[in-house]
């Protein structure tokens, strides 16, 4: 009877053993995913509507200037449209990966787990994560991409890691390795590199480099709360409750206060609003933008998922190291969309050495690399 | 069980009940079956996968292993410390 319990083990242990390594292939394609769901994304920007509306004049609301004042007039209802421009998105990447993850949790019959979860407190920490996530955590991160392109944006995101050590050193009073140190060191560095490094093409290469940490800022805080909750939901469903409450703030909030803030300003004749944008893509279904933005949700969506499925199959320590390789596949793929769509591709040679610096560093926070392929430990 | 919980929860609440013991994936199963039977989520086969996630988080874990009447290994399953700290989130009509 033992003999055969010992067997059993034996032949257990070696099933986990292969999805655990199987954790380390979805680990890299949720760190692709999320590459290919920024550069998706920032495609969007590159078509009507966004094009055809990009200001240009000093407009109604810079009558009567000239000269200089007209041309900070310009950069600024510029700046203004790159904020609207980068919430429409945020906002409809989180609708569409919340309708896309809706349909995979459907197929998989787990749709009345929504409601279920919802009534519960680690669902309710989940919605506090969404916040944080969603509404400051995306938004950051596509404003970076708008301001900043995907290529440069990407891998100053990919420091989250880093600043989740940071907070959890000084909120949780957890003591980190001298490794991760080390690793928040490198992080730092690399971000530094690729934000001396402007490439000159970008619409505000500095503010798109600020605003990208935002999405650290977001992403490291969201991390403390739902995880917290996350244990005890399944992930799946607790994706799909945080991109839908996500999508729900940021349509409902956060678009409209960008909207007042504009009215205010009187310049809502000479830009447009980011619902004015949000619906003017879904109307234009002959321009690329809407399916880039579905394509680029489809991504988002399921870089989740798959970064998911590594964590429980690798641990959280190897799910976020592969994931974070993100940084790498955004500057990578960044480069191949330019050469698809017959733009021209120069990557800075910043950009290259920050991210890479960046993802050893995020994998240097996030689990000694020595133990990074000891899939041994993860049965 | 009269509150129908997610089933994470539920799986969570089947073993704080089962205390010290640990059960089979099956047993977890049959006692979950007239709250869940006939969800998409909830089968047999299903149900191990439910498992395997759950041991991840570190809630509860594999206490033995052994070979069902089909002929496949499989584990026995009981909650963790970590996890009776996790029933505080259950109703409380089900925390003991």
């Amino acid at each position: 009877m033992a003999e055969n319990n010992a067997n059993a083990l034996q032949l257990l242990e070696a099933k986990q053993l292969k999805l655990a390594k199987i954790g380390i292939i979805t680990g890299i394609i949720s760190g692709m995913l999320w590459g290919a769901s920024g550069t998706t994304l920032w495609e969007a920007l590159n078509f009507e509507p966004f094009t055809s509306l990009w200001p240009e004049a000093v407009g109604s609301s810079g009558a009567g200037l000239e000269g200089d004042a007209a041309t900070v007039h310009i950069e600024y209802l510029q700046m203004m449209f790159g904020v609207a421009s980068g919430l429409s998105l945020a906002f409809m990447h989180d609708f569409f990966a919340a309708l896309w993850v809706l349909g995979f949790n459907g197929a998989k019959g787990k749709f009345a787990e929504y409601a279920r979860s919802l009534k519960t407190t680690p669902g309710k920490l989940v919605c506090v994560g969404a916040i944080l996530g969603g509404p400051v955590g995306m938004s950051g991160y596509l404003l970076g991409v708008t301001f900043a392109g995907p290529v440069y944006s990407l891998p100053i995101t990919a420091s989250y890691p880093a600043l989740a050590a940071v907070l959890s050193f000084f909120i949780l009073k957890e003591r980190n390795p001298l490794r991760v140190w080390i690793g928040v060191l490198a992080c730092i560095c690399g971000s530094l590199i690729i934000a001396w490094g402007d490439p000159g093409v970008a619409p505000n290469f500095k503010l798109g480099i600020a605003l990208s940490t935002l999405a650290c800022i977001g992403w490291a805080t969201e991390g403390l709360f739902s995880t917290y909750g996350m244990d005890m939901l399944d992930p799946d469903v607790a994706l799909g409750i945080r991109e839908g409450f996500s999508a729900l703030v940021l349509g409902l909030i956060v678009l409209p206060c960008i909207g007042f803030y504009m009215a205010s300003k009187g310049i809502t004749a000479d830009v447009a609003t980011s619902w004015e944008l949000v619906g003017k893509t879904f109307t234009m279904l002959n321009s690329p933008a809407v399916w880039l933005c579905l394509l680029g949700g489809l991504f988002g969506g399921f870089s989740y998922i798959a970064w998911y499925r590594t964590l429980n199959a690798c641990g959280v320590a190897r799910g976020m190291a592969f994931n974070v390789t993100y940084a790498f596949w955004g500057v990578l793929f960044g480069f191949l969309m330019a050469k698809i769509m017959g733009r021209e591709a120069y990557i800075t040679a910043n950009a290259w050495i920050g991210a890479a610096i960046i993802c050893v560093g995020a994998i240097l926070v996030s689990i000694n690399p020595k133990e990074l392929f000891k899939l041994r430990d993860a049965c | 069980m009269a509150i129908k919980l997610p089933l994470r929860f539920s799986i969570l609440y089947v073993l704080n009940k089962a205390g010290n013991q640990s059960l089979t994936t099956k047993e977890i199963y049959e006692q979950l079956s007239k709250e869940y039977e006939g969800e998409g989520q909830f089968s047999l086969d299903k149900m191990e996968n439910h498992l395997m996630a759950v041991k991840a988080t570190g809630i509860i874990e594999a206490r033995e292993a052994y070979f069902d009447e089909a002929g496949e290994a499989r584990y026995k399953y009981a909650i963790t410390d970590y996890g009776r700290t996790r029933t505080k989130y259950l109703p409380p009509e089900l925390q003991n």
